[in-house]
């Protein structure tokens, strides 16, 4: 049903299925703000608030608050603006974004897709990971 | 991974649910809500975490015999998809001889079989809870310790509306994650 033409989905290759290639894909930290603020309205809206929310969204909850790497609102813009700056596909922002890869082998590792075609050579990758250092560094 | 998806459904309210002016987009409203959680999740889209925006809601068409009325709705969904060849930090729920299952958000059913963890050997304790596997280094993996996965195959369960995943640790950077200096409190 979600695979497109018959072709397997694979994140490694970037293949997505045809309703998530036009879709905005969010690093964990970015869920983060989004569910903790709906979180917080949806509270003051009503008492027995904690009803409404289904258990995936409290799982999800739960998850993103752990596993986010930049907790400032303003650091995870940032953290976007580096990524967008070196052509780098949603997917794969989200991934670096999600696993802070610390050296250029463990980012080819993790999201193999960058190294292809030569998109990006060692130094724009090890420019790219000293940013987003800088970035945690100072949130 | 999650995304932020443009979708398209059809709200049914029953006669009785109808209000008027401002209180009827409510009405729609909380009953998309409600029913995104019942769907909980399809193969197509994967989990339904939270609905975010609202882009519109068409004219209401009333059905015949019901007297219902259906409202087509665009809007803005919050949702979780796994995919094959992703990575993914995930927390140990149990362990067992065969290999241990993890977590990962809303998406709860990810097993790393033993064959695919090399140089980790099962320690069988008294209780299973406290089962764990180690290696030669020392490295333990016990539950809630969280490891980077890489997921190696995706099946759809139409029965229980989930998906659930086979992974793997046999990778470069993969296994479980020590406290590292990026912040991460494992602890919590």
């Amino acid at each position: 049903m979600a695979s497109t033409g018959g072709e397997e989905e694979d994140a490694s290759e970037l293949k997505l299925g045809e309703d998530f290639l036009k879709a905005k894909c969010l690093m964990n930290a970015e869920v983060a703000l989004i569910l903790e603020k709906k979180f917080e309205t949806l509270q003051q809206l009503s008492e027995d608030a904690s009803s409404q929310f289904s258990q995936v969204f409290e799982k999800s909850l739960q998850y993103v608050k752990r596993f986010s790497r930049y907790q400032n609102p303003e650091a995870v813009k940032q953290v976007r603006e580096v990524l967008s700056r070196n052509q780098l596909a949603e997917f794969e922002v989200c991934v670096i974004g999600n696993l802070c890869p610390e050296t250029v082998e463990e980012a080819k590792a993790l999201v193999p897709s960058i190294a292809k075609k030569d998109r990006m050579d060692d130094e724009q990758i090890e420019q790219m990971l000293a940013d987003l250092a800088t970035i945690k560094k100072y949130e | 991974m999650f995304f932020e998806l443009k979708l398209k459904r059809d709200v049914i309210l029953q006669p009785h649910e109808l209000k008027s002016g401002m209180y009827l987009t409510g009405a729609v409203l909380s009953k998309l809500v409600e029913d995104l959680n019942l769907l909980k999740c399809t193969e197509e889209h994967g989990y339904y975490v939270a609905a975010t925006t609202l882009e519109s809601i068409g004219q209401g068409r009333i059905r015949s015999v019901t007297g219902s009325v259906v409202f087509a709705v665009e809007f803005n969904c919050l949702v979780f998809k796994p995919y094959k060849g992703e990575i993914v930090e995930s927390v140990v729920s149990q362990i067992t001889r065969t290999g241990f299952e993890a977590r990962c958000g809303p998406f709860e059913s990810l097993f790393v079989h033993q064959k695919m963890m090399e140089g980790f050997e099962f320690h069988e304790a008294q209780s299973p809870a406290f089962n764990t596997f180690k290696d030669s280094q020392g490295t333990e993996i016990q539950k809630d310790t969280v490891v980077r996965v890489k997921l190696i195959a995706l099946r759809w369960d139409d029965r229980e509306r989930t998906y659930r995943a086979l992974a793997t640790l046999n990778d470069d950077y993969m296994g479980p994650v020590q406290a590292f200096e990026t912040g991460l409190d494992l602890n919590k």
